[in-house]
């Protein structure tokens, strides 16, 4: 792109106070610097681009409307291979309870081992054990839902091939990472205590706040 | 017909000048230097910390099997592009990762600053396709949007080793100062883009019942995942926590209206700060909370940068107001 050196200040001459902020620019005189193709050039691009960053964080979380299933298909390969397919829907719409992996790993020699991931005490430092949680998280984004417990229990098994999927895909490098012969898993929800029990002295960990979801197994042999 | 036929003219013309002067004047890289060096800082530590688990995150046969990725996510993950998917010998994959992680060094100290952005930027999307998505969360929109803006922008123009070597050998009288237009465009890419970024998340909790009914906080502090410093004291103060929740919806949403005007910039830019600090110290994402403070650093002056700055390495101010 086209430059304009500009001299500075002298920093002896200049009293005047730098603006806290950036400006509107409504004072500065417009300076076309570049010629009117590149600029007609430069704002097409600008105006795809911006259109597919509020495009892409439209239809980056449900729900969407058909109108924006249909805005978005000339902007979808721009919008997937520049990785701008996020809803940045953060802690929205309400800030939801977490979720575990739980396993446990049994050995050749009939040994058993528990664990679970995330865990605050084993996976450090905290950005690691983000991606951990991260990906338990993403289990429950993949798990069919129904507007009651009992409706869930009748969700297709089919229905829950994608859950079933990760958690195997899980399953299978805890598998290897520990040389087990077999892990039997199972995806809890961590519930967030109603704030008279804390009051009450009740811990965040206390048994009542995690309810068992699905669960499955994986054999080495299946891999 | 006349009145209505010089409206529309008089909108047109003031439109293209409004446009021309708010993309295409030049603009002195001091913020977008510093913008790099944070947030290439935090690129690098994003990346190294991939390290401790670099096959179970990125090999074939690791947490995220490429099959179960598209059993879940069918096939659009083919547009999710990624050097990944070729590598998968143990010795390539840390040959491989241990490059990606010098060139983020030299994008942070401004080595070779033209290459290497555009290789930096490349490589954050990469590294997030092979895992996405999974593995991601907020930290990673960010570092790919403000790695996607220092490469279109000249972001080592200023603050960097390039500047430096430059100078000494005669080349950069300016002492990295000359402006740009390419550092406006990448500056208001950066600016927008950030305001998008809030209205969704207020529109988001907008949604949600809790942001209205003031309990969105509380089931945040309560969460024993998220958690890093224990706030269920607060239990006893629901209408604290409550104005908090209402505050972060309001800013949230205010933010893409506020933030141009000079007066209200400072004020809105400031609530960063606490807000993100917030979430970075008691919400355990101490690197999300300080990647969206330094993105809110694109609507600091490049005036206000070079003050701070050459106050700081100098131990003297220079008013340098003129910078734009």
């Amino acid at each position: 792109m086209a430059r304009r050196s500009t001299q500075r200040s002298n920093p002896t001459r200049d009293r005047t106070a730098p603006a806290l902020a950036q400006s509107n620019d409504r004072a500065e005189p417009p300076i076309p610097l570049l010629s009117v193709r590149l600029r007609v050039l430069l704002s097409t691009a600008i105006a795809y681009h911006l259109m597919a960053v509020f495009i892409g964080a439209w239809i980056g979380s449900p729900p969407t409307s058909p109108f924006a299933d249909q805005v978005v298909r000339p902007f979808r390969a721009y919008i997937a291979a520049a990785d701008l397919n996020h809803g940045y829907r953060f802690f929205a719409p309400n800030p939801g309870p977490s979720h575990l992996f739980r396993y446990q790993l049994t050995f050749a020699d009939g040994s058993t081992q528990d664990g679970y991931f995330p865990s605050r005490t084993e996976h450090w430092p905290r950005l690691l054990y983000h991606r951990y949680f991260m990906l338990s998280e993403n289990l429950n984004i993949l798990r069919p839902r129904s507007p009651t417990a009992e409706d869930q229990a009748a969700i297709e098994e089919e229905a829950l091939q994608p859950f079933r999927a990760m958690a195997q895909s899980y399953a299978a490098q805890l598998l290897r990472a520990w040389g087990a012969a077999q892990i039997d898993w199972q995806v809890v929800r961590h519930y967030q205590p109603a704030p008279a029990d804390v009051l009450a002295g009740r811990p965040l960990t206390h048994d009542d706040y995690y309810e068992p979801l699905e669960r499955g197994s994986l054999k080495r042999e299946e891999q | 017909m006349t009145l209505i036929g010089d409206y529309f003219r008089e909108l047109s013309r003031s439109a293209v000048t409004g446009w021309n002067r708010f993309w295409f004047t030049p603009q002195d890289p001091a913020t977008l230097g510093l913008i790099r060096i944070l947030a290439g800082a935090m690129l690098f530590y994003t990346h190294l910390v991939w390290s401790l688990d670099l096959a179970g995150f990125f090999g074939s046969s690791g947490w995220l099997a490429p099959e179960a990725l598209t059993t879940a996510y069918g096939d659009a993950r083919a547009l999710f592009w990624s050097h990944w998917h070729w590598i998968d010998s143990p010795v390539a994959m840390w040959v491989a990762h241990l490059a990606a992680l010098v060139i983020f060094a030299l994008f942070t100290v401004g080595l070779f600053t033209r290459v290497v952005s555009i290789l930096a930027w490349l490589l954050t999307v990469s590294y997030a396709h092979r895992v996405m998505p999974a593995a991601l969360f907020g930290l990673d929109d960010i570092n790919v949007m403000l790695a996607m803006y220092l490469m279109i922008g000249p972001s080592g123009a200023a603050y960097s080793l390039d500047g430096w070597l430059a100078q000494r050998k005669g080349r950069a009288g300016q002492g990295g100062t000359a402006s740009s237009v390419s550092v406006k465009v990448a500056i208001r890419l950066m600016q927008i883009h950030l305001c998008i970024i809030y209205l969704f998340s207020g529109l988001g909790k907008a949604m949600g019942e809790t942001w209205w009914d003031g309990s969105a906080m509380w089931l945040a502090v309560a969460n024993y995942e998220y958690q890093s410093i224990d706030l269920t004291w607060l239990a006893d103060w629901p209408a604290i926590l409550s104005l908090f929740a209402h505050v972060t919806v309001a800013w949230e949403l205010s933010y893409p209206a506020l933030v141009w005007p000079r007066l209200t910039r400072p004020l809105v830019v400031a609530m960063s700060v606490p807000i993100h600090l917030g979430i970075a110290l008691f919400l355990g994402m101490m690197t999300f909370g300080l990647v969206m403070i330094i993105a809110n650093l694109a609507f600091v002056s490049p005036g206000v940068v070079r003050t701070v700055l050459d106050r700081t390495t100098t131990g003297q101010g220079r008013g340098d107001a003129s910078a734009k």
